[in-house]
């Protein structure tokens, strides 16, 4: 190993190189995921996009404990509360809809007897869709 | 390594262009710890290096691998 003052960059340069190149392949696995047609190249994708996470938080983690990377600073308590509100708001909003849509669905609209089955099946909104059935893309977590 | 055995179907054009850029990142982040682990002065750094140029390596492997076992499931003349 070389004397420090020999190196063409500082370790801190150098590893921040490797660590943009794990974000960047991070979200390239993430792509490549997403627009497999088949499921063991998924699985496969999906594997490496999770492995290569992995690294890239190791090496940050690193990174910040050798002095290598300042984190920002934390944002201030009344900014957090702000964007905490709005949020909440949206969420109600939201809520609201999400309950007359699936309420009144339009294919029950012709068919009053439907009706009544429709209700709660806003439920199903929150799963992960088909997880019910077999479904070679859903991956469990 | 067999991913969902029995559930492979040939490779999309798209899919062969990621491998492959995949297999290049690969390739590209294994030089990098290689370059940056010999240039270190710090035996902490030269470590995590190895370690981390391992695991490129293997990610490495894991899509050569799969190139290699959809060889057998390509058509060998051009699909409508």
């Amino acid at each position: 190993m070389p004397h420090a003052s020999q190196q063409f960059l500082p370790d801190k340069d150098l590893l921040y190189t490797i660590l943009a190149d794990l974000k960047r392949t991070v979200r390239e696995y993430t792509t490549a995921a997403t627009e497999a047609n088949c499921v063991a190249v998924r699985q496969l994708f999906t594997d490496l996009t999770n492995r290569t996470l992995t690294l890239q938080g190791n090496l940050y983690y690193f990174m910040s404990q050798h002095n290598m990377y300042e984190a920002p600073s934390p944002v201030q308590q009344k900014e957090v509360q702000k964007q905490l509100q709005s949020s909440q708001k949206m969420l109600q909003q939201t809520s609201q809809l999400v309950k007359q849509k699936f309420a009144h669905p339009a294919h029950t609209q012709q068919h009053g007897q439907q009706q009544q089955a429709s209700h709660g099946h806003h439920a199903a909104y929150y799963a992960p869709y088909g997880a019910h059935v077999h479904n070679p893309y859903y991956t469990q977590q | 390594m067999t991913h969902f055995g029995g559930q492979m179907q040939p490779l999309t054009s798209k899919e062969l262009e990621y491998v492959v850029d995949c297999l290049t990142n690969e390739d590209l982040l294994l030089k990098q710890c290689a370059a940056a682990a010999s240039q270190t002065s710090n035996q902490a750094v030269y470590q995590f290096l190895t370690q981390e140029a391992n695991a490129h390596q293997q990610h490495y492997n894991m899509l050569h691998e799969s190139l290699q076992q959809h060889v057998q499931l390509a058509p060998t003349q051009p699909q409508a």
